[in-house]
């Protein structure tokens, strides 16, 4: 561990050094000292973001959300105190959600629906009848069902996050910057960056589906007398091995990622980007771990999530007017 | 062939033409010595109009003397943009400082002598035309949630012009089910139908439409291109049994287009060596294990106990379509080791 902070500790003093330090020299032929030394790679460059304001107004869209695809509108606001560093806060709002592929299977008969409140059970002859309870009761799982470990969709549905909303605030790194030229036509500038700091991400429930539990009004604390248990029906097996919790709410997390700035004038950019925000949470709200008896839904049924994001916006800098280095 | 652009787009143009440096440092002195230098006509009046002469072939690194001589007329002038050395004063005894001799003995000529070696347009870093280039590359894939593959491959080109090459390329995979495949098993109670992809080969054309430099922090320069890629090829993809336990996998062969986009960055002094970062995009056909390929083959059950051996599920299976992203970083080495450059600057 040691040996490793001493490592790290001399590369960031190597690199401090390159980037502060004067720019290496260039000796003329015969050891004369060239008139280059100690000048920059480029003279009087464009200083494209320094002591200069940004607003980024962009569309995005999710990545590898595993049910709910979102598409996201929203807008980053800028400052950058050198023409490689700065300070950036973004939000962005969920505008379009879509299913993803698996959640139109479970929904379409991936996971049993179960038998309507008052309905009898036709799986089996003369099968029981799903009581409704004074509250309207909840679907009840039929009696060829109940070796399926799966829970019944409704608990699945009432379980479901999506991620409704992003945000994060960052310091961005631009250490490329530079000219590129398309078919030998188009000429740009164009800079690349990345950024890393604090995210934050608002889960909301995906439908307005409620739980047996919630349905039938029953106790959800394993310690108490009552749990999972109707005064009408009796224990709830549902309630029981399919316990419900849907992780809503804002999470905090590391937001990092890196982009691209495609300039059409100096104070107007195309921008491309990719940003990452790791959060700790539970997707569906269902139990996932197999040393919890009974089943809960807890803090150990999270786990790491990658929220990924591709954005693309415009960028406006203010003002207008880049100035040029010495 | 030569082409003449003259007016605000010439202006336009030539603004967007320079590299960085020259954009942001050159004067219409160092203009001129370019132009000299290549042995083109000098503009007659530098007061009116500032004539860039742009030699493509040596910034592209063709033959000398070809036809691809750009000329550009920049009437937009812009001097405080191109004074690189902040004393235009010495721009037109620079400008003749190739013409005239340089008295070796004197510092003030030296230094003369010097700026005139400043190029507006520098040639690209490497050449590769009627060059090999071997590539090894690791890379991940990113877009089945379920299934994450991790690939190493080698790429090889034989670039026809410096811009155009024609690769081969194979890569092999190795699959692993990601935390999210055992998550949708244990909450959902669901048993996912994916495969992994064992193996690709392709053959593909590759073009590279973009160049640029890179100033890092202003004090070093790097040359880089981007390009794309399209071909096809074949692979070898192996079912995921959803019963592992009572079933064996089957393999399938298969085939499909690829396309890819990829950028690479140049050493500043290494002519064999490049670094390579690009994504890849399979469509191909795969087959996927039957749905009725389970446990539950006793009588009345919904499992069909005829699709138990491999062989047999293999052949009740229909092709779907399916699709494979894979970012991948390479490393260039290109053969012969050397080139040269056959225009003298």
């Amino acid at each position: 561990m040691k040996t490793t902070r001493k490592l790290l500790t001399v590369s960031a003093l190597a690199a401090a050094a390159w980037i502060l330090g004067p720019s290496s020299s260039a000796e003329a032929a015969g050891g004369r000292k060239s008139v280059l030394e100690n000048e920059p790679i480029v003279r009087k460059k464009i200083q494209l973001r320094k002591y200069r304001f940004q607003l980024t107004p962009y569309v995005g869209m999710s990545l590898s959300q595993p049910f709910v695809h979102m598409g996201y509108a929203g807008a980053r606001a800028r400052f950058d105190f050198f023409d490689w560093l700065g300070v950036r806060a973004g939000f962005g709002y969920g505008v379009v959600n879509l299913d993803s592929s698996l959640l139109r299977a479970i929904n379409g008969g991936g996971l049993p629906t179960g038998i309507a409140p008052g309905s009898q059970d036709t799986s089996v002859p003369n099968g029981p009848i799903c009581p409704a309870e004074p509250n309207g009761g909840a679907p009840c799982r039929p009696l060829n069902q109940q070796d399926n470990p799966a829970p019944l969709l409704h608990d699945f549905q009432a379980g479901l996050t999506r991620a409704q909303w992003q945000a994060s605030v960052d310091a961005v790194f631009t250490p490329f910057s530079g000219k590129l030229g398309l078919f030998s036509a188009a000429f740009t500038n164009y800079d690349i960056y990345l950024f890393g700091g604090l995210g934050l991400m608002g889960w909301n429930k995906h439908t307005d589906e409620s739980s047996t539990a919630d349905r039938l009004g029953l106790e959800t604390d394993p310690a108490s007398e009552m749990y999972c248990t109707s005064a009408v029906s009796g224990q709830n097996n549902e309630c029981l091995l399919h316990p419900v919790s849907p992780d809503e709410g804002v999470k905090l997390g590391f937001s990092f990622g890196g982009g691209v700035h495609l300039f059409i004038t100096d104070w107007v950019a195309m921008n491309l980007e990719v940003q990452d925000i790791v959060t700790s949470n539970n997707l569906a709200g269902l139990n996932t771990t197999v040393d919890d008896i009974p089943p809960v839904v807890d803090r150990g049924d999270r786990d790491v999530f990658h929220n990924v994001t591709l954005q693309i916006g415009a960028k406006f800098y203010m003002p207008f007017k880049a100035k040029r280095s010495k | 062939m030569r082409r003449n652009f003259t007016g605000p787009l010439s202006a336009l143009l030539v603004f967007g033409a320079f590299p960085v440096t020259a954009l942001a440092a050159t004067p219409p002195g160092v203009l001129a010595v370019h132009a000299n230098a290549t042995d083109f006509d000098q503009p007659a009046d530098d007061e009116d109009d500032d004539l860039v002469i742009i030699d493509d072939d040596e910034m592209e690194g063709g033959e000398p003397g070809g036809d691809d001589e750009v000329i550009v007329d920049d009437e937009g002038g812009g001097t405080d943009d191109l004074d690189i050395f902040g004393d235009e004063g010495e721009d037109d005894a620079a400008a003749e400082a190739t013409d005239e001799p340089v008295d070796a003995n004197s510092e003030e000529d030296q230094i003369k002598a010097e700026m005139g070696l400043i190029t507006v347009v520098q040639r690209q870093r490497m050449l590769k035309k009627k060059r090999f280039e071997l590539q090894p590359q690791f890379g991940i894939t990113v877009n089945d949630p379920y299934v994450r593959h991790y690939t190493i491959g080698v790429e090889m080109d034989y670039w026809l012009t410096n811009r155009l090459g024609l690769g081969l390329v194979g890569t092999g995979l190795i699959g692993a089910k990601t935390p999210r495949y055992d998550n949708i098993r244990r909450q959902e109670g669901l048993l996912l139908t994916a495969n992994e992809v064992l193996w690709q080969a392709n053959l593909n054309l590759t073009y590279n439409f973009m160049y640029g430099k890179i100033a890092i922090f202003n004090r070093a320069l790097l040359h880089w291109e981007a390009g794309a890629s399209i071909g096809g090829g074949v692979m070898q993809t192996r079912i995921i049994p959803r019963y592992e336990s009572i079933h064996d996998p089957f393999s399938n062969f298969t085939g499909g287009g690829v396309v890819g986009f990829h950028s690479r960055t140049y050493l500043p002094r290494v002519n064999f060596l490049a670094f390579d970062l690009g994504v890849r995009y399979w469509l191909f056909a795969d087959r996927l294990e039957p749905d009725q390929r389970g446990p539950d083959t006793a009588v009345g059950g919904v499992d069909l106990p005829e699709l138990d051996p491999a062989d047999a599920a293999r052949d009740a299976t229909t092709p779907t379509l399916a699709h494979n992203v894979t970012f991948f970083l390479g490393v260039s080495f290109f053969f012969p080791t050397t080139f040269e450059y056959t225009t003298p600057r």
